[in-house]
């Protein structure tokens, strides 16, 4: 008997109902290749428009991420450093995900406003894979607004604090990233909401014993 | 269990499962799903999404069909939800999404007296009835000689549930047991009529979900309200049966090993060896793979332990534990057949 599942590696993040795209389910799949991590974003879905919804979602995952097309005639991104920033990019896939994308994305600036600061927050790329972040207007709550955005980052990047410096972190890669820190500044400010969402999006779709349901 | 002298010439799907269910020997330990194994995206390559998918023969026969052709189980189960015998019976449904489940409003119950309970005319011939039914005859036609058709028809127990709502059918067994006795002899009628209805459809056997779970109801309350309930239906529904109770269960299996049911399937929240040790060669245990912790969130590597776990363990037909999340990835649902397949590979065994 023929399958028509595929062996892509292991799947990474689901997008269960895509409502851009007549509720396709979506996903990300990695798979190693030799000291490489590849990705590859894929439907099981026939309906029309599903390739090209795929296609488009690839092509801002990368603008969004700085993924680039591994040359294998099948859609396969990496990241340039060599490295794999997982939880970064499931999160950047759901995002992304969420957009219409008729007129594709741009990269998003390393600079946004900040409410409770009052004004802008702004990443720094030090080099060497390693970000500084500043409230624009120098005030206590502009600095702990930017200690916070840091460890925002901390969190969703999976990237390292750095000893002494309460508004730095660092890629573990050594390599700048600075895609997916424009892509994920709104989130690394609003933590709590990142940590609910992936809260419910956990619990849906399972089952529950009597006794659990509502 | 029998212990096969002889190597046992390579079977069916349908007649690996079913020897098992009949305790015996089988050239490879059978992958049963009693319960359903449909996941968005194969909704997605089959065209065949939820709700419809649970309303609609031809989807619903075409999603469960993934569990062989795709996923490479030894069965095919349709029916996936709670809801097919309590929406003929008048309760609300929440139909839900394609990436959630329909279930019953047991918060709204429709019952509350004995005399309340009454089987529609319709029962068998409701759109979410007659879906199961057709669905199951489709399947018996295409797979039949392949692999083994499961059905499903809930118990009187989960029936109370659904029906009267969890609290106040948990309260009536304290408040009134005869009444609640009255109660479960008068739904039993409907878990009989669905579930012969489906065997005369083709189905090879049932699974029979009676939710006296361990963090609901005692051991004592089984062997009290329903072990002889379910002794009856062994008599009643002439086809395997195999007992669904999620949940720490150890605490009845004694009883449940007892009703002469073909198998159990069993919650992760029993150790396989625990479980086997209970109920001895008595019933056949099925299941044990975690779903949210495992199937759901880990890889192919856990859910190869987890197998062999079973294997190791004598558990006789291997799968997941109750139905499995709908955003299950397809990759680990395939390492089940696959580390079943090797684990014996490796042994040279038969069982």
């Amino acid at each position: 008997m023929t399958q028509q599942t595929l062996e892509l590696g292991r799947r990474i993040e689901l997008y269960s109902r895509d409502p851009n795209c007549h509720d396709i389910s979506v996903a990300l799949y990695r798979r190693k290749v030799g000291q490489s991590q590849y990705v590859l974003v894929h439907t099981y879905s026939l309906v029309d428009g599903g390739k090209q919804r795929v296609n488009e979602i690839a092509n801002a995952l990368m603008t969004r991420t700085g993924l680039e097309l591994v040359n294998d005639g099948e859609g396969w991104l990496r990241f340039p450093c060599d490295g794999f920033h997982q939880r970064a990019l499931t999160r950047t896939f759901l995002d992304v995900c969420k957009l219409v994308l008729d007129d594709g994305v741009e990269a998003e600036p390393l600079k946004r406003i900040d409410k409770k600061a009052g004004c802008h927050l702004i990443a720094t790329d030090l080099g060497q894979g390693v970000y500084r972040f500043d409230a624009e207007e120098s005030s206590e709550a502009g600095q702990k607004r930017a200690e916070a955005m840091t460890r925002g980052f901390v969190k969703l990047c999976e990237m390292e604090p750095i000893a002494g410096h309460k508004n730095q972190a660092a890629f573990s890669c050594g390599v700048s990233h600075d895609n997916l820190i424009g892509s994920l500044m709104f989130r690394a400010q609003n933590l709590r909401a990142v940590m609910r969402e992936e809260a419910m999006n956990a619990s849906r779709g399972i089952l529950s014993s009597p006794s659990q349901q509502e | 269990m029998f212990e096969a002298t002889q190597p046992i010439p390579s079977m069916t799907g349908r007649e690996r499962v079913l020897a098992a269910l009949r305790g015996e020997p089988v050239d490879r330990t059978p992958v049963c799903n009693p319960t359903s194994v449909a996941t968005v995206e194969l909704m997605d390559l089959v065209d065949a999404h939820f709700p419809e998918a649970n309303r609609d023969a031809e989807k619903m026969a075409r999603l469960a069909a993934t569990g062989y052709t795709e996923l490479g189980f030894d069965t095919i189960m349709p029916v996936f939800t709670i809801i097919q015998e309590s929406s003929p019976l008048g309760c609300k449904i929440q139909w839900e999404t394609k990436d959630n489940w329909p279930t019953v409003r047991m918060d709204e119950p429709i019952w509350t007296e004995p005399e309340d309970i009454k089987i529609p005319s319709d029962l068998l011939t409701h759109q979410d009835t007659k879906c199961v039914l057709d669905a199951i005859s489709i399947l018996k036609k295409k797979y039949g000689d392949e692999v083994a058709i499961i059905g499903k028809t809930m118990g009187p127990w989960t029936l109370g549930y659904h029906c009267f709502g969890v609290e106040p059918f948990l309260l009536m067994s304290l408040d009134d047991p005869d009444k609640m006795m009255v109660c479960l002899e008068k739904m039993k009628e409907i878990t009989i009529q669905f579930g012969v209805a489906q065997i005369e459809a083709g189905a090879d056997a049932l699974t029979l979900p009676d939710h006296a779970t361990g963090d609901l109801v005692s051991g004592e309350y089984y062997k009290r309200f329903l072990r002889d309930m379910h002794i009856e239906f062994v008599d009643l529904i002439p086809c395997p049966l195999i007992l669904h109770i999620c949940g720490r269960t150890v605490d009845r299996m004694e009883y449940i090993a007892q009703t002469g049911m073909s198998a159990f399937h069993f919650d992760s929240k029993n150790t396989p060896q625990e479980s086997v040790e209970v109920v001895k060669d008595r019933i056949a245990l099925i299941g044990n793979i975690n779903n949210p912790e495992t199937l759901y969130s880990k890889g192919p590597e856990e859910v190869r332990e987890e197998v062999y776990k079973n294997l190791e363990s004598s558990v006789p037909l291997i799968g997941p534990e109750c139905a499995i999340p709908l955003q299950t990835p397809i990759e680990n649902l395939k390492e089940i057949p696959k580390a079943v397949s090797e684990w014996h590979a490796d042994r040279g065994s038969v069982v």
